[in-house]
């Protein structure tokens, strides 16, 4: 079998005033849409709480709201998860974790009076995932008034521990976990049995841990860029590399932008995929090169154009061919992979048929223009050296 | 056939009968072991036939189920105790020196030292007693009677740094409790820790039990009371609990006897209950282990102890411990510990006090061991034998190591909070396995039927190619004991698509060479020849997007990069090497004029 029985005579280099326009509309779409939207963080990124649970039956976001104000969660989002029919769910908080900002607030001011003044407090700490406490008084203050404080607070007192280390009372409190009080209401709420596992996964990351992560994500994709740029620039030379890296990053910001616009859920995973996607764009489009390079040697005579298209021509069949073992590859993660990562099948969906696109629409034809711009220069300046 | 053929021949043969080997172990564990050879290490080895090598592949939290959390450390808070006790010692220094001084102040959230010396002090000799004495701490500034200072920068550097590592070490030392097979417990970052516990559903009580403020005490044991116990009524006694008496030569050599109660952890609160009102003032009830688990090894029994309530000394002022062998007999081992010069003066003074006396060492309120002083210790070196009567040098040596580490690491150096916590129930894990399987399956049949509809026979000599590949990544994983996550499963799937990107090359290369009318033979050669440096090529951009992907990534995201480098690296010689030997011994021995291409 073969999809092009005979040599193809496509004239892509001719065509790059469109596809490069087509590009161009795509890289600016998406740039302001990510700036303008920003992206859907997931977890990882964002920070917070997100649990994954399985109901009896179907439930409304503002049902859940509703049955779960009683400990004071009501800014929740509700979202269904995983296969249709399971009743599975997502419950997110996203950005903080049993505690919000005006949760934390409100604590101090109560523990503040426990002691008098709030200047009496002398150590105050509230963990990221606001379960657990450290707090140090001028003041005598006993366990009893703690916990009927956080009581109030709807919060749980899992243990309290004094220290016996100053004579100021001092106490480390770890609260009930916002997952446990989640599980133990809804349970209640809709009767499920205590042998069944409602809650099957709890993730929470820290607002510290989460830009910790963002960071970490752009650092790798702009280290794999910088390598993939070296690495061109020694293994070809100067006029291949600029070609690579704009086909990368118009690769990169096209898979970043698509799920800035349909909102799909950006989190480590895809991040992953982003990179795997900046090895394979760059692994076309150094056959491509390769093969320019093969040619330039062998047509000699022939302008830079037709040495060009003939090298996309040549390795088109390989190039759709990879490509499309790779997306049966994708395509099955997809379909049979299941809701964990979907996102990551998604993005390395997108990004395989990206940067296929951009070996043969972009880096190509960058190359040429650079040379065409290198040509015109050096036979206007007569006195320049030939390589 | 030439030589070189054969060589290649018995490569390949070894690097498939290699990698199916490595993989047996992991196919033993995850398939044939029951779950008591898969408790422990020793025990799989032990089940494993012995012709076979220890070592797996392992499955991801989020394949297995289990707990990852990233536990902050606050060093600040380290710091800050650091000066904390700076300022004390700097207070008895200062009058050790006769250099009276008005106030030592500690400026709260800081690491700051406010010192007011006496209107009649010359400051002048304060400094040069600080130059000399006090080296880790910088003066701030200087204002007549009043001298601002502050731990010097690499003190601080030091502190924060060996916060961070004591703290890996006693979250190791806790985690290990767990009876968790393989816990992860790995520093990351500047000051937080990672901590992986397989198999383990409940992060909270892991919380708990890792942040737990935690101290090392050391606290005199008062045997001599115990006799109030005598007349606790057996029939009083909650279920399990049994008294036991115990006598040694106490101070002075006078006989002493010991009460005590043997009980099953989970009656600590009702005797404690039972007992409080019978004691002293000033004591407690303390519980420590009571020797070997019991005979069905479920319930582990307790002993008590009657504790003064009031410290002796703290770990705190602990500076080192370590085990030695004994110089009379090589089967004894005991623990060697040092005290700080404040510390070994308490210490001195304690011993003195109580020789012939059981010291018990608490840790986390529960006594670790409970040796008898023989005599007063001075100079803050004390050695603690371990003797219990009829052990095997073996379990002495692990004994002592292991009083060692709670001496060593005892009690976290600073509080600890939770960073970020993963929780993977073990159904979502089981229903993450067979979604990741399936996807591979498929994945790959759609790969193989698409080589073999294209490229015929080649295609599924390519098929062939990639199959390997797929047990040689296995194997290799297993090899290195490298971590299987969901990701690292995709990335199989991808690898599987792209492993054929080589044999693509390839086909695609030969058949340009068959039309421009070359011999199968010679377009063959040609085209491994044209499209060898290609493929190096473009492997390579792929093997370094996932070793930076490696760099970044944690968990389940670098099981993703693992798959990728170790399928990218094997399709490169499955394709080159492998195919290529097939093809030479049909072009060799079977002069083939035509090529299913």
């Amino acid at each position: 079998m073969e999809f092009f029985s005979h040599q193809t005579k496509f004239d892509f280099c001719g065509k790059f005033g469109l596809f490069g326009g087509l590009s161009l509309t795509a890289i600016i779409v998406s740039i302001v849409t990510i700036s303008i939207w920003s992206m859907n963080y997931g977890i990882d990124f964002a920070g917070g709480y997100e649990i994954q649970a399985t109901f009896p039956r179907d439930v409304q976001e503002a049902e859940a709201r509703q049955l779960l104000s009683p400990i004071g969660l009501t800014d929740l989002r509700l979202q269904r998860y995983g296969e249709a029919g399971r009743h599975e769910y997502l419950i997110l908080f996203r950005e903080h974790g049993s505690m919000n900002a005006q949760d934390k607030v409100a604590l101090k001011v109560d523990f503040g009076k426990l002691a008098g003044a709030e200047s009496d407090l002398t150590t105050w700490s509230v963990a990221e995932s606001g379960e657990s406490i450290s707090a140090a008084f001028n003041q005598p203050v006993t366990e009893e008034q703690i916990r009927e404080v956080l009581t109030r607070h709807g919060q749980v007192v899992k243990d309290i521990n004094r220290s016996e280390r100053t004579d100021k009372p001092e106490y480390s409190i770890q609260l009930e976990s916002l997952s446990d009080r989640i599980d133990t209401t809804l349970r209640k709420a809709f009767s499920v049995p205590a042998g069944t596992q409602m809650i099957s996964r709890v993730e929470f990351v820290g607002p510290q841990v989460g830009a910790q992560l963002r960071n970490q994500g752009l650092m790798a994709v702009f280290y794999a860029m910088f390598f993939m740029l070296i690495y061109v620039a020694v293994r070809f030379d100067f006029f291949f590399a600029p070609g690579a890296i704009i086909a990368l990053l118009h690769d990169t910001t096209v898979t970043i932008g698509a799920f800035a616009i349909f909102r799909l859920e950006f989190n480590l995973t895809v991040v992953a995929a982003v990179l795997a996607l900046v090895g394979f764009s760059m692994n076309d489009t150094i056959v491509v090169y390769d093969r320019i390079r093969e040619n330039a040697a062998k047509m000699r005579g022939s302008s830079m154009r037709a040495i060009v298209n003939a090298a996309v021509n040549q390795t088109l069949s390989r190039t759709i061919l990879t490509s499309g073992t790779a997306f049966l590859s994708a395509i099955s993660l997809l379909i049979f992979g299941g809701a964990t990562i979907r996102e990551f099948a998604i993005a390395t969906t997108i990004g395989i048929m990206v940067g296929t696109y951009s070996s043969v629409f972009i880096a190509a034809p960058v190359f040429i223009l650079l040379h065409e711009h290198y040509d015109r220069r050096k036979s206007r300046a007569p006195n320049a050296v030939t390589a | 056939m030439e030589r070189g053929w054969y060589f290649r021949l018995t490569i390949v043969l070894a690097t498939t009968l290699g990698s199916l080997y490595m993989l047996y172990p992991s196919y033993f564990y995850y398939f044939k072991a029951t779950p008591q050879q898969r408790d422990s290490h020793e025990a799989f080895c032990a089940a494993l036939p012995s012709q076979f090598p220890c070592i797996k592949f392992n499955l991801g939290l989020d394949l297995q189920g289990g707990v990852h959390l990233v536990m902050g450390v606050r060093v600040d808070k380290a710091v800050e105790q650091r000066a904390d006790r700076m300022a004390d010692s700097l207070k008895e220094g200062l009058k050790e020196q006769k250099l009276p001084f008005a106030r030592i102040d500690r400026p709260k959230d800081t690491s700051e030292i406010d010192l007011v010396m006496a209107p009649t002090t010359s400051m002048d000799a304060v400094e040069k007693y600080l130059r000399r004495d006090y080296r880790s701490l910088d003066v701030l500034r200087r204002l007549n009677q009043e001298l601002m200072l502050d731990l010097s920068s690499e003190e601080k550097k030091y502190v924060r740094e060996a916060t961070v590592d004591q703290a890996i070490k006693t979250i190791r030392n806790r985690a290990d409790k767990f009876g968790v097979s393989e816990p992860v417990i790995a520093k990351r970052g500047d000051d937080s820790v990672l901590i992986q516990l397989p198999g383990i559903s409940d992060p909270d009580r892991a919380i708990a039990n890792i942040g737990r403020m935690a101290q090392l005490e050391f606290k005199m044991v008062d045997s001599e009371a115990t006799a109030v116990f005598d007349d606790v009524p057996a029939s009083s006694l909650p279920e399990g609990v049994t008294k036991h008496e115990d006598s040694f030569d106490g101070p002075g050599g006078k006989n002493i006897r010991e009460v005590s109660f043997l009980l099953p952890e989970t009656q600590e609160a009702a005797l404690t209950a039972l007992l409080e009102p019978k004691l002293p003032n000033d004591r407690d009830i303390g519980f420590g282990s009571a020797g070997p688990e019991s005979p069905n090894g479920k319930a582990t029994l307790v002993r008590t102890y009657l504790l003064h309530h009031r410290a002796g000394i703290t770990g705190d002022y602990l500076t080192d411990a370590h085990v030695q062998q004994s110089t009379e007999l090589a089967s004894d081992y005991y623990v060697v510990m040092t005290f700080d010069p404040k510390g070994a003066k308490i210490f001195e003074h304690l011993t003195e006090e109580n020789v012939r006396r059981k010291f018990a060492i608490v840790l986390d309120g529960k006594v670790t061991s409970a040796p008898i002083i023989e005599e007063k210790i001075p100079g803050g070196t004390a050695r603690i034998t371990l003797g219990r009567g009829g052990a095997d040098a073996q379990t002495k040596f692990e004994e002592a190591k292991d009083l060692s580490l709670v001496l060593k690491a005892g009690a976290l150096p600073a509080p600890v909070e939770v960073r970020e916590k993963r929780t993977v129930g073990q159904t979502l894990g089981k229903d993450a396995i067979t979604k990741g399987s399936r996807a591979l399956f498929f994945g790959m049949v759609f790969v193989l039927i698409f080589m073999v509809m294209y490229y015929r026979l080649s295609g599924f000599l390519a098929d062939l190619a990639v199959t390997l590949n797929l047990f040689l990544v296995l194997g290799v994983m297993a090899m290195f004991g490298a971590t299987l996550t969901l990701p690292g499963m995709a990335g199989i799937v991808l690898t599987v698509g792209m492993a054929v990107d080589a044999n693509v090359l390839i086909y695609e290369r030969i058949r340009e060479e068959l039309r421009v009318g070359k011999t199968p033979r010679a377009a063959i050669e040609a085209g491994y020849a044209r499209a060898f440096v290609t493929i190096l090529d473009s492997h390579i951009t792929d093997v370094v997007a996932a070793i930076v992907l490696f760099q970044y990534g944690s968990g389940p995201v670098r099981g993703f990069a693992v798959t990728l480098i170790i399928g990218i690296s094997a399709s490169l010689y499955t394709a080159l090497v492998v195919t290529r030997l097939i093809y030479d011994y049909f072009t060799a021995t079977r002069r083939v004029q035509t090529l299913s291409i």
